[in-house]
């Protein structure tokens, strides 16, 4: 049981803010304003290929969010220039439904511009797609989330909501794997939960209780919407889970602080990735990496349990991103760092 | 009145150990003390809220460079202390930014307690004429479980008995007149071909007017240049002074982004108070007044607080159309009216919050069209298209052959006159908008004091009800038309220089 390094990758010349997996490719946002994408699929055994640098002009600030939309091969990346921008594979749009498996056969890639999607009064600072792709989430300095809804292409974006209930900054927001729900961190170190109340997005919970900015949530995933939890890393220092309880007779949703991890970390967390089979990975300004495994303790009763460490993770660099990759079968946890690198781990049970 | 600020520096700690310096503008903490306490800053949501950044340049005065006679630089201490500021409320109307908060300086100048102060300094030399918008009674009629009526002659007998007002009037004969000018100028316009390409938009609502101004001043030239009931309620007031009598205009109204339409330059002088149903009420609890101590049966009072010539039958009654004040339907009614076996449509929109109007001849072709768009994302949407043009010069965006056309745009880009059954609002003549969502009578100071969001939508639903069957309507063309006012009925809009260098770091800011 552990992490072990497969590959470790300088793609960029400044901070590497956010990376995204889907079918084989890992997207990169950085500060040096490129974005990169990478295939990653012979990556267990420490091979990896550039396949496409996308262009730099486009943003005229950093990038510091990048999102595969679910069932397609867009992209989006949400920069400090206020803007989202959205990418395609031009060899695909004359594809039908792209296959999940196939992938990497090809030595390169093209990736175009397809729209900008404008709204946001300055820097965005998180984007999401829901899990039918239907759905696109962008949150922003200036406080609010919004909600856009788009077609098919990709190509036209119509703002179905703007959610202004943050009173700081929104660092990051996602979206239940099943559910029409959504989640916002902010620097109010609060996070919110969104629902579609008939006509509109309304906030359906606030979960108090970390006491530093909330830089990153996650759902827990493969529960087919049976019980709803997600984890949350803070300024604080801490991870903590939190539990979906019920809807109250107004509509509001229910939410308990279920469990705080034990503490790994002494900086800021500023990423938590929950995996497919329920284990929970954090990572931070103090650049260490931790995996945490709920193990049973007695009858009902659960406890969490730090399983995997791996310090300085990014050298003596702060770790912006950590994210659980499944490459055909092989788990894998993906980082990004101040120091321009994506780290490739093998994890092992 | 002037805030005064001071410009303390403050170093931050950002991601990545780095160290800067910003710029904190920081209240003085006794300037506060005439805002009321009822208000927060929750209460000032009033849908479109301001930016993070102010753009007021700080001018720092220099101490003048000492050059002595031989040209040569004498050495002097920095001045010890820092300049102090001053921010005004038209300094914040005329910013793109914003600082703390705009609406800060706003309720320090127009709170109940303002009022109240102002009315004991100036009770003996002024005349004090209020003036109730519609939604605000439908608001507290609910409120005080009365009819309109009874809340109409409670809050005349209030006012008049208690404050010495000499005139309380509701606002239809402003409303009279901003419609009938509105109709006016868009049918000008439209027959000079000026509305084919873009609509014209109301700058009833204050919110979305100054955030045209703000934040799209690229759109400013759409705004439809006439006052609001608010203001020509008061210039209407205005005329009706005798020579030498002074007046102080109270107005009530639904929503807070009043305060800032009533402090333009250009209409300074003919509102002096905003107040909302929420302060009203907190108002009454202070002095310990009970508004039902002032009911009466007796309909004459309404005459003897209408100035010469006013007919109360017609100021505190309403129009058909939007609760808002029903500007869209309105020009198309007008429209009609002129087109003899014309046929107005109804339009759903994609959401509740839009819908159109669409006059069409006998053969199906579209005569006229108008919409209501209210709530900030259809604002969104609707600027995002009106606004469009530079996006992708701009950007170049990879124009991309489609697989197929989306449902979606096939709504936007449909063309006039083809009745496809749903709203598109940015190919009309015209569009009401309103920043709240359903309009002014889901204003924030309005009475909604329910705590969630399901119920407060239900009781807006409630209010939106009851304002569609609360008054007698009149025809308002009709009336504005055979109305005189002496005074402009026209804004001075003001868009708002775009500052390119957008790289303002400000408190708060972490990456």
């Amino acid at each position: 049981m552990g992490i072990k390094l497969a590959k470790s990758l300088k793609l960029q010349n400044d901070k590497l803010w956010s990376l995204d997996y889907s079918h084989g490719l890992l997207a990169t946002g950085s500060t040096d304003r490129k974005i990169k994408i990478i295939n990653v699929t012979n990556a267990p055994r420490g091979q990896v290929s550039l396949m496409d640098v996308l262009d730099d002009t486009v943003h005229k600030k950093a990038i510091r969010c990048v999102a595969w939309r679910p069932h397609s091969n867009l992209l989006a990346a949400g920069s400090f220039d206020s803007t989202v921008s959205i990418w395609t594979r031009e060899d695909d749009l004359e594809e039908e439904e792209d296959d999940d498996e196939g992938e990497g056969t090809t030595n390169s890639l093209e990736m175009d511009l397809l729209a900008i999607i404008e709204g946001h009064e300055n820097e965005v600072k998180g984007i999401a797609w829901s899990h039918d792709g239907a759905l696109l989430s962008s949150c922003s300095r200036d406080k609010s989330v919004w909600i856009w809804e788009t077609d098919q292409d990709g190509e036209e974006y119509e703002c179905i909501s703007v959610l202004q209930e943050h009173s700081q900054d929104v660092k990051h927001v996602v979206w239940h794997p099943e559910l029409p729900l959504l989640a916002s961190s902010s620097y109010d170190d609060t996070i919110r939960l969104w629902k579609d109340y008939d006509d509109d997005w309304e906030c359906a919970a606030v979960l108090n209780g970390h006491e530093g900015t909330v830089w990153c949530s996650d759902f827990e995933k493969g529960k087919n919407g049976e019980s709803i939890r997600l984890c949350s890393g803070s300024d604080d220092s801490t991870v903590r889970v939190w539990r979906y309880i019920d809807d109250d007779e107004d509509g509001q949703q229910e939410w308990i602080c279920e469990a705080i991890l034990p503490k790994v970390h002494d900086r800021q967390i500023y990423s938590v990735s929950w995996s497919t089979n329920g284990l929970i990975a954090s990572t931070g300004s103090d650049g260490t990496l931790a995996v945490y495994k709920e193990v049973s303790n007695g009858d009902d009763e659960h406890d969490w349990e730090v399983i995997a460490k791996q310090e300085l993770c990014h050298g003596v660099y702060e770790a912006n991103i950590v994210k659980w990759i499944d490459i055909n079968g092989n788990m894998m946890l993906a980082t990004g760092g101040d120091d321009g690198c994506v780290n490739l781990w093998n994890w092992t049970d | 009145m002037t805030l005064k600020f001071h410009f303390p520096l403050i170093i931050q700690t950002i991601k990545n150990h780095s160290t800067i310096f910003l710029s904190v503008l920081t209240l003085e903490a006794q300037e506060y003390h005439i805002m009321s306490t009822l208000l927060s800053e929750e209460d000032l949501n009033d849908f479109i809220s301001p930016a993070l950044a102010c753009t007021k340049p700080t001018v720092v005065n220099k101490e003048p460079v000492n050059v002595n006679e031989n040209g040569e630089y004498e050495v002097t201490k920095e001045p010890t202390e820092l300049e102090k500021v001053s921010i005004t409320l038209s300094d914040c109307l005329a910013c793109s930014g914003c600082i703390t908060s705009s609406e800060e300086i706003m309720l320090s100048r127009q709170s109940y307690s303002v009022f109240l102060r102002d009315w004991e300094d100036s009770r003996a030399t002024k005349t004090l004429c209020v003036s109730v918008a519609p939604q605000c009674r439908v608001s507290m009629a609910a409120h005080f479980q009365m009819s309109i009526l009874e809340l109409d002659l409670a809050l005349v007998r209030l006012f008049r008995e208690h404050f010495g007002a000499r005139y309380v009037v509701g606002t239809q004969m402003g409303r009279n007149l901003t419609i009938s000018r509105t109709n006016a100028k868009l049918m000008e316009l439209k027959a000079q071909g000026k509305l084919n390409e873009k609509p014209m938009l109301s700058a009833i609502c204050p919110g979305f007017v100054i955030y045209t101004e703000k934040t799209k001043p690229g759109l400013a030239p759409l705004l439809l240049n006439v006052k609001s009931p608010q203001q020509i309620t008061g210039a209407l007031f205005l005329d009706a002074m005798a020579e030498g009598q002074e007046m102080y205009h109270l107005t009530v109204m639904p929503c807070f982004d009043k305060k800032l339409e009533a402090s333009r330059a250009d209409g300074e002088h003919e509102v002096h108070c905003v107040i909302t149903p929420k302060e009203l009420v907190s108002m009454l609890e202070e002095l310990e007044l009970d508004l039902a101590s002032f009911k009466s049966q007796d309909e004459k009072l309404l005459w003897e607080a209408s100035p010469a010539g006013w007919d109360p039958r017609v100021h505190w009654s309403s129009n058909e159309g939007s609760s808002s004040g029903g500007y869209a339907y309105q020009y198309v009614l007008e429209t009609q009216s002129l087109h003899p076996g014309s046929k107005m449509i109804t339009l759903p929109g994609k959401n509740s919050n839009v819908v159109e109007y669409r006059l069409l001849d006998t053969e199906g072709h579209t005569l006229a069209s108008a919409a209501e768009l209210s709530g900030f994302r259809n604002i969104q949407n609707m600027v995002r298209q009106l606004d469009k043009k530079a996006v992708g010069q701009k950007r170049k965006v990879q124009v991309l052959r489609k697989r197929a056309t989306s449902s979606m745009r096939n709504m936007n880009l449909d063309s006039k006159g083809t009745g496809n059954g749903i709203a598109d609002p940015y190919k009309t003549d015209y569009i009401e908008v309103n920043a709240s969502p359903g309009g002014c009578i889901n204003g924030g100071g309005l009475l909604n004091d329910e705590q969630s969001t399901v119920r407060k939508r239900a009781l807006a639903q409630e209010l939106s009800e009851l304002y569609s069957h609360s008054f007698t309507l009149v025809d308002p063309v009709k009336l504005g038309r055979q109305q005189h006012t002496t005074s402009s009925l026209e804004y001075e809009f003001h868009a708002v220089e775009q500052d390119t260098q957008k790289d303002l770091v400000t408190v708060g800011n972490t990456w």
